[in-house]
């Protein structure tokens, strides 16, 4: 009841201050200064309109430079956890699940990832090692999420989403800054940049940062008690430090053509825990032991326009990584180039299309837990041609986008990956759209090619009555095929005049041949030593799942936003599935920014995420993660022209809690309210 | 325990209104969007274009649906008693019938098409993309010490035959 009256007032301020601001923002108009005026002004805020929404047929959310900034992200993690329609779980100090719509796994091999056009997306377990994907985050100039199948024009993979990661232009970045912060998980971090005009047409900027962040707190209450007084033995260390420099130039070549280099190297280091399976009872050991990441890429963009309605790009890069492990260790050389062309051909068409080429040479490292079956080297090379037009059947209220895309992919030959989508506009604040998409999701080295020792079965227990111990492996299976994806989408954009806008999508996905494992084969010519079950990839798995995301956002007043963002998913897949399936039902986020005056703004997140499941594969059961909720709090203060300070307090009010329960090898930990300060000049 | 989280997060949030009321009550300044709309329209002003006295309107272009609002103000004002028109455009093709074209920096894309389009049209081009008077733009806004400055590329207005008064050119910080 109390808590009822409060929020009703809560309702009453909030729309008084509305008032408030409506009423005085007519009284402006600098039309009636003079230039000299208008110089002479002080530009106070940056706009008094809410962000207008994007024009796009499809579920695009994005996370701009100003919100990293005032949020204080240090990651890119981080920074997605409050869209809606992703589920972001911190599984220990380094290893975050992304997931779009669903399928959320350290694995999850439903979404691309790209930085300025760079696939992130790794081919050995298909997903993304988000622990090494960094840059210095002021860098960025945006984040682009599109949920949904985006494959038509990115490519296979791009199943349930895709995350375009994109930086600024280095003609943006002159001058220098350094951050300098530290706090109790974030134990220290130092970033530096310094950008400059190198020549006329000409300009650049150079990075260097690192970073050392403490270890999530593993509790023995979340695991068994035998494995639990294993773990406290073995140690239970995930703490860790990073190092990564890089630049970027951008020339200017006349007026109509642009070269784009960029580089970057990386190297991280961290200590982790594994569940190995084990010959010896009990059978399964915890060795916490340090984990090595490498990687270094170049890349090219070089883009040209012919006249006013055509234009063509031209990327190419390489990208090395390298990665060791207790478990597995692999390195990967790949390159890629890309040509694309832009064309409005006539009022009507808007023409997109290209074609690209990649080779990716993989070596993997054989430990006994994750081993490679035919041979440890492996090269791939994938074809593909895509084509969008977007007509316009109507003149700015009707627009019909038809784009597909034809791959080749040495494990499962051509894949074509079509969509439909149609895009109205009644009015200047009304917008509907709707899609129908086809995608897939190519296997990954492993499921065509690898063996993994999931866990071993002590003899003579519930599923292994023999007298020896029963390795269990999954086994890839050269004919497993791609997972397919047919999805139906539809949404709604509201924007007021000035103050309030809403963007709505509603999704129904229906997958095919999704991976499940076959009926185990045991093989006994290891007697007596062991036994081994092995269970092959397989594609009989199937299911659907359909939700709504909501994202409304509020300018209360000219210096105070509100934004809620909210997404519901309901999922419902067949048994025996190998691979997460279901989001959260419900994951809601409210965020508030406060810009008290030109030095002071002050922002709050609260969020909410519900139960979720995550498979086990060694006990054939779901485990589940609690709901949670959690609060962000900051401030930033900026002192003069150059000097800015900032407070963060991350995950508050709620305590530890495990957000993720993985569903091979990691172990489960806590995550922690935590704080951290921060110190950026510019100059 | 959670109820009780649940209201101190209300109770944030109607502090933060109240105050954030009680600033909001003092008079506004202008945002920057309607201060680069009014840079423009000041431009405009000051800029005399080949064959201007037989046109009937001064046409205003800009690309981003962001500075609709703030160019929506300039509807009904006039210059030299010739009525501005403002529009959004679409494409670029459409740049060819504007006066001025704005683009804004979420549209560095479209920079390269522009000049192919433009070439020595006599269009004047403006923008806050930052390299834009090297990059081949006219008029480049920028922002030092929280204020508006501009740079003016006086060659490529020349060769575009346009004509910028001395009032601007003496408030600019480069010309060119």
């Amino acid at each position: 009841m109390r808590l009822a009256s409060r929020l009703l007032m809560v309702g009453y301020t909030l729309s008084s201050s509305v008032l408030a601001g409506v009423v005085s923002a007519e009284e402006t108009t600098p039309f009636d200064l003079s230039l000299q005026q208008l110089l002479e002004t002080e530009v106070t805020s940056v706009s008094r309109q809410a962000e207008p929404l994007s024009n796009a047929a499809a579920a695009v959310y994005v996370i701009t430079a100003e919100e990293i900034r005032q949020r204080g992200f240090r990651s890119i993690p981080q920074a997605l956890r409050d869209v809606p329609g992703l589920h972001v779980a911190q599984i220990d100090s380094q290893k975050w699940a992304v997931s779009s719509r669903g399928f959320n796994g350290r694995y999850n091999n439903k979404m691309l990832v790209l930085m300025d056009g760079r696939s992130l997306y790794s081919p050995e377990f298909s997903g993304v090692y988000w622990e090494v994907q960094d840059t210095l985050m002021a860098d960025i100039e945006r984040i682009e999420v599109i949920r949904g199948p985006g494959a038509a024009i990115w490519g296979a993979n791009a199943v349930n989403g895709v995350i375009n990661i994109i930086t600024k232009h280095s003609a943006e970045t002159l001058g220098g800054y350094a951050e300098l912060g530290a706090g109790d998980y974030q134990q220290g971090f130092a970033g530096f940049r310094y950008g400059g005009r190198l020549a006329e047409g000409i300009s650049g900027r150079a990075f260097i940062k690192a970073f050392k962040r403490d270890d999530l707190a593993f509790n023995s209450n979340d695991v068994d008690a035998v494995a639990g007084s294993q773990i406290r033995e073995a140690g239970s260390d995930n703490d860790w430090w990073s190092q990564h420099a890089g630049g970027r130039l951008d020339i200017n070549l006349g007026p109509s053509a642009s070269l784009m280099l960029s580089g970057a190297a990386y190297e991280s280091q961290m200590r982790q825990s594994a569940a190995i399976p084990s010959l010896d009872a009990p059978y399964q050991a915890y060795p916490n032991s340090d984990s090595d990441s490498r990687g270094w890429h170049l890349l090219a963009n070089y883009s040209k326009a012919l006249s006013a309605s055509s234009q063509f790009n031209l990327k190419t890069y390489i990208d090395h990584a390298k990665r060791e492990e207790r478990l597995f260790g692999f390195s990967r050389d790949s390159f890629e180039i890309e040509f694309s062309h832009e064309w409005e051909a006539g009022e009507r068409h808007d023409l997109l299309w290209g074609m690209s080429y990649r080779h990716i040479n993989n070596r993997l490292d054989t430990h006994p837990v994750v081993f490679g079956m035919d041979s440890n080297k492996e090269a791939t090379n994938l074809w593909s041609l895509f084509i969008q037009d977007q007509i316009t059947l109507r003149p700015d209220s009707l627009w019909l986008t038809l784009a597909a895309r034809f791959e080749h992919h040495p494990y499962v030959d051509f894949e074509w990956q079509p969509t439909v989508r149609l895009s109205w506009q009644p009015h200047q604040q009304h917008r509907f759209w709707t899609a129908l998409s086809r995608a897939v999701r190519t296997p990954s080295l492993t499921e065509n090619n690898y063996q993994i020792n999931v866990g071993n079965l002590a003899p003579m227990s519930t599923f292994n009555p023999g007298p020896v111990v029963n390795r269990l492996n999954l086994v890839g299976n050269s004919a497993y095929d791609s997972e397919e994806i047919k999805s139906f989408e539809a949404g709604y954009r509201y924007s007021s005049e000035d103050r309030f806008s809403l963007d709505t999508a509603f999704f129904y996905n229906d997958y095919d041949h999704l991976r499940s494992l076959s009926m185990a084969e045991i093989d006994t010519s290891t007697l007596p030593a062991f036994t081994t079950t092995g269970s092959a990839f397989t594609n009989q798995a199937n299911g659907h799942n359909y939700g709504l995301e909501v994202s409304a956002n509020w300018l209360l007043a000219d210096n105070f936003k509100l934004r809620l963002n909210y997404a519901l998913t309901h999922s419902h897949f067949s048994r025996g599935q190998s691979q997460n399936t279901d989001a959260p039902e419900q994951v809601a986020s409210l965020t508030a920014n406060w810009q008290l005056n030109e030095k002071l703004d002050f922002y709050t997140t609260w969020r909410y995420v519900d139960s979720s499941d995550s498979i086990d594969p060694v006990q054939v059961s779901n485990q589940t993660v609690a709901a949670y909720y959690g609060v962000d709090l900051g401030v930033n203060w900026q002192l003069n022209k150059q000097v800015t300070l900032s407070a963060h307090g991350r995950n508050l009010f709620y305590g530890s809690h495990v957000e993720y329960k993985s569903e091979l090898f990691s172990i489960p930990y806590r995550v922690e309210p935590s704080f951290f300060a921060k110190l950026t000049v510019a100059f | 325990m959670r109820c009780r989280i649940i209201s101190a997060f209300c109770l944030l949030l109607m502090l933060m209104s109240v105050s954030g009321r009680g600033v909001v009550a003092i008079a506004e300044p202008p945002d920057s969007r309607s201060l680069i709309a009014a840079l423009n329209y000041n431009f405009a002003k000051y800029a005399h274009w080949p064959g201007e006295d037989e046109q009937q309107s001064i046409q205003l272009c800009f690309f981003t649906e962001r500075f609709k609002q703030s160019f929506a103000g300039l509807q009904n004002k006039a210059i030299f008693n010739k009525p501005v028109k403002v529009r959004q455009l679409s494409q670029i093709e459409q740049a060819g019938d504007c006066h001025l074209v704005y683009i804004d920096r979420s549209e560095r894309a479209l920079l390269q098409r522009l000049f192919v389009f433009l070439k020595d049209k006599p269009v004047l081009t403006v923008s806050d993309i930052t390299g834009f008077s090297d990059e081949g733009g006219m008029i480049e806004i920028f922002r030092a010490n929280n204020k508006f400055r501009f740079k003016v590329n006086q060659s490529r207005i020349e060769s575009a035959r346009l004509k910028m008064s001395s009032q601007v050119l003496k408030l600019a910080v480069e010309v060119k």
